[in-house]
């Protein structure tokens, strides 16, 4: 940016100075003339310096032009006018003045001169770069070469003021017959016509109409110039290139000038079209913008009013079950509302439906009361895509026969920008909502995993390691423990909520309240389940159930008291036997069975251990994984994992049979929550 | 899973075809719902097409046993697969509700 700011001084610095180099060299000519010097050189050194100040002067618009952006394109037509009319008027003051010959002083008329010279400059590169703004405006790639080479063209012709070429002469039009046909081609940019309102219209035929006469103002002047005799003339009108600009800025002023002309009766309609388009956006932004769905109704009811120019109004939105979820009305007590939708109703007019139109009240039945009331004409606009319906809008006149064809149309049309307005809306706020739930879900997901206990026991004689995952962000297995205050006896326990998700999630944190509360009573295994089968009875729902297995893990006596509530029958692997055996207690689930009688079917075992021994707790979610022939991982499967990896540790015993498993299933996760607890006795 | 429906004699037999998962346990819900209004005295459930049962499946039988019981209906479920027997054996199921092998044996047991 810099960069070009430094050209743009430069170029004006060098336009300043051949500009002076100019009036100083033709002052001293002049003199000198009267010495005689040789006016062929004089002339050649002269042209020289028009010629490079004109360069330097259009290369400084170029930039000038290009680097300062107006907001729309009758503040250009307005730049180039107040430059013209500036331009204008100063060179004609200046030519009164050398005219009249009011200061009788050749010196003073001949700096005047070149007073004109750097006007006339002025405003033919101005707006020759601003028209150049006008024709690329929206520019095709065509139309940006076809500029760009006519651009060069006329910089270059700027040489052609060297030569002494005659007018009237046939050479003289065949080397102008390209320049002609370029600027015919380019002066047929004129888009930016196309997207001017009627005001701007009208504003842009007075510019460009002015911006005409000015040009045809200053070619006058120069011509009128050129047939003074002064001896000090710069001879401008002779000047192919200053003349050929000025023909070229006229000549677009006057196809613009026309074009919007012909442009201006179809320019309302297009104004109706960019007004629709503009409902729209704000309709869009304020959706956008997080708006509240009040205000969003609010803006409808406000612009469907304006769309028919009404005085009255009410807007309806149902819900997709029909209920309803906003009525708001615009100068129309509800009790009018009421007795109105009271004339539809009789009249069997839906407004969810299509689109109705009252001409007239009168003739409507039980419509004696609106009658009465300044409300003479309605039109029903339902809101709504082709399967859906949000409701209707109802726009009300103090007039008979109030709406016309173009009204009709016009409402028709912001009726379906609102419908569109408020599926957007519908569609952003479910989004929204579903991001929520997502959000919920995850700090849920995070709940339940503190639910778990996190490290497992600091008794020195056991070592547990467990995994636990479920099929959704949150599920239905339970695993914990408790410490005795004596630090030898603790008690373990492995549970399955029927179901999967928020559901079983929920079961299984009062699961948790129920094992930790109850497991204080140090009770026996079966009491325990006794009493759990109470608690699950009063908190679940009828249909859910939940397996449970607890043990109580004696380690100072070295033995496992446990009674198992439905769940799988956990493994016991017996190191002097070398043996896995399952812990197949007689035990009903938990919440099957709610009346007294649950003790009779269960019952608590008693089970030594010796050091080395281990047990494998499990949820069916691990043997009922299938793969993709349906075939269940199973109890088989697992007993064989297991026994082959027996001696590893309880951490790489889990990975080793997590990896047979998903092995197995051929994918890494399975569609069930599992838990697999592995613990070993030392 | 389709469900089918049948009277022989005084049983009210109630055939299981497919897979009992979550969404088809509202059917059984209804029929074992529609049996105990009609006062069906005697109820049996013939598993022989029942491959699959997901523990919604096992949530409906019980939650009929107190009503059954109430109302002195007696149901029998017959010809469960090894797979279907084990999902009610491990759950203890099998010592609440009657489970046979032969359909024979379970209209003798309900006849008795």
């Amino acid at each position: 940016m810099a960069n070009i700011r430094n050209y743009k001084l430069l170029y004006f610095s060098l336009a300043a100075f051949f500009w002076l180099s100019l009036t100083v060299f033709d002052l001293t000519t002049f003199f000198t003339d009267l010495v005689g010097i040789e006016g062929v050189y004089a002339d050649f050194i002269a042209n020289n310096l028009i010629c490079l100040f004109l360069i330097f002067l259009f290369l400084f618009f170029k930039i000038e032009v290009s680097t300062h952006r107006q907001p729309n394109q009758t503040e250009y037509l307005w730049n180039v006018f107040m430059t013209g009319i500036t331009t204008l008027l100063l060179s004609l003051f200046l030519q009164f003045l050398i005219s009249n010959q009011t200061f009788k002083n050749v010196i003073l008329d001949s700096i005047f001169h070149h007073l004109i010279l750097a006007l006339v400059g002025i405003f033919i590169a101005s707006t020759f770069y601003v028209w150049k703004k006008l024709i690329l405006y929206h520019k095709t790639s065509r139309a940006f070469i076809l500029w760009n080479v006519f651009e060069y063209a006329v910089l270059f012709s700027v040489i052609g003021s060297f030569l002494v070429i005659d007018v009237s002469s046939l050479r003289f039009y065949l080397y102008a017959s390209p320049f002609l046909v370029l600027s015919v081609l380019v002066c047929f940019n004129v888009k930016w016509v196309a997207l001017l309102s009627y005001k701007e219209k009208v504003r842009a035929i007075v510019f460009t109409g002015l911006i005409l006469l000015i040009s045809l103002a200053f070619a006058q002047q120069l011509r009128l110039q050129s047939e003074e005799t002064s001896p000090i003339q710069l001879g401008l009108w002779q000047n192919i290139f200053v003349v050929g600009v000025l023909a070229f800025i006229s000549f677009y002023a006057f196809i613009s000038l026309f074009v919007i002309v012909t442009h201006l009766p179809t320019a309302s309609i297009y104004d109706k079209k960019i007004e629709e388009a503009i409902v729209l956006q704000k309709l869009n932004t304020i959706i956008q913008e997080g708006n509240n769905e009040e205000s969003i109704y609010d803006l409808i009811l406000q612009m469907g009013m304006a769309a028919g120019s009404a005085g009255a109004a009410w807007l309806e939105i149902v819900d997709e079950k029909g209920n309803y979820k906003a009525f708001i009305h615009k100068n129309i007590d509800k009790i009018d509302v009421f007795e109105i939708k009271k004339v539809f109703r009789k009249n069997h007019i839906y407004s969810s439906k299509d689109l109705y139109l009252i001409k007239t009240f009168k003739g409507y039945n039980h419509s004696e009361r609106i009658l009465t009331l300044p409300y003479k004409s309605a039109i029903i606009l339902p809101l709504g895509t082709t399967n859906e319906n949000y409701g209707s809008l109802v726009v009300i006149k103090n007039v008979v026969n109030g709406f016309d064809k173009n009204t009709i149309d016009q409402m028709v049309n912001f009726s379906n920008q609102a419908s569109m307005a408020i599926k957007n809306y519908l569609l952003i706020s479910d989004a929204l909502q579903n991001q929520r739930y997502k959000e919920e879900l995850k700090i849920a997901k995070e709940v339940q995993n503190r639910l778990l206990p996190k490290g497992m026991t600091v008794n020195p004689n056991v070592v547990i390691n467990a995994f636990s995952k479920a099929a959704d962000d949150v599920g239905g297995d339970y695993y914990d423990l408790y410490e005795y205050a004596n630090k030898t006896e603790l008690a373990l326990v492995i549970g399955d909520v029927s179901g999967h998700g928020t559901t079983a999630a929920f079961n299984m944190a009062q699961i948790k309240g129920i094992f930790q509360s109850l497991i204080q009573l140090r009770q026996g295994a079966d009491v325990f389940m006794t009493q759990a089968n109470r608690a699950v009875g009063a908190c679940l729902e009828k249909r859910s159930f939940v397996s449970l297995s607890l043990y109580l893990i004696d380690t100072e006596r070295q033995q496992i008291e446990y009674a198992r509530a439905g769940h799988p029958p956990a493994l016991f692997y017996s190191a002097s036997q070398q043996k896995l055996i399952p812990l197949e207690a007689k035990g009903l689930g938990l919440g099957i069975l709610r009346t007294n009688d649950y003790e009779k079917h269960v019952v608590k075992e008693t089970l030594r251990y010796e050091t080395g021994d281990m047990m494998i707790l499990y949820t069916d979610g691990i043997i009922e994984a299938s793969n993709e022939m349906g075939e269940e991982y199973g109890i088989k499967r697992l007993t064989a994992v297991l026994g082959k990896n027996i001696h590893f540790n309880p951490k790489q015993l889990s990975d080793t049979v997590l990896e047979d498993l998903f092995s197995f299933n051929g994918r890494r996760d399975i569609n069930d929550d599992y838990t697999l607890i592995i613990v070993k006795f030392i | 899973m389709t469900i089918s429906t049948d009277k022989e004699e005084t049983i009210y037999v109630i055939r299981l075809e497919g897979e009992l998962d979550a969404s088809s346990s509202i059917q059984l819900d209804t029929t074992l719902q529609g049996a105990l209004s009609a006062k069906e005295q005697l109820i049996l459930v013939d598993c022989e097409q029942l491959h699959y049962i997901s523990s919604a499946g096992l949530g409906v039988f019980m939650s009929y046993l107190q009503d059954f019981n109430l109302e002195g209906t007696r149901m029998v479920l017959c010809r469960m697969s090894d797979k279907v027997k084990g999902v009610f054996s491990v759950l203890g199921l099998d010592s609440l509700i009657s489970i046979v092998s032969e359909k024979e044996e379970a209209k003798k047991q309900l006849l008795a």
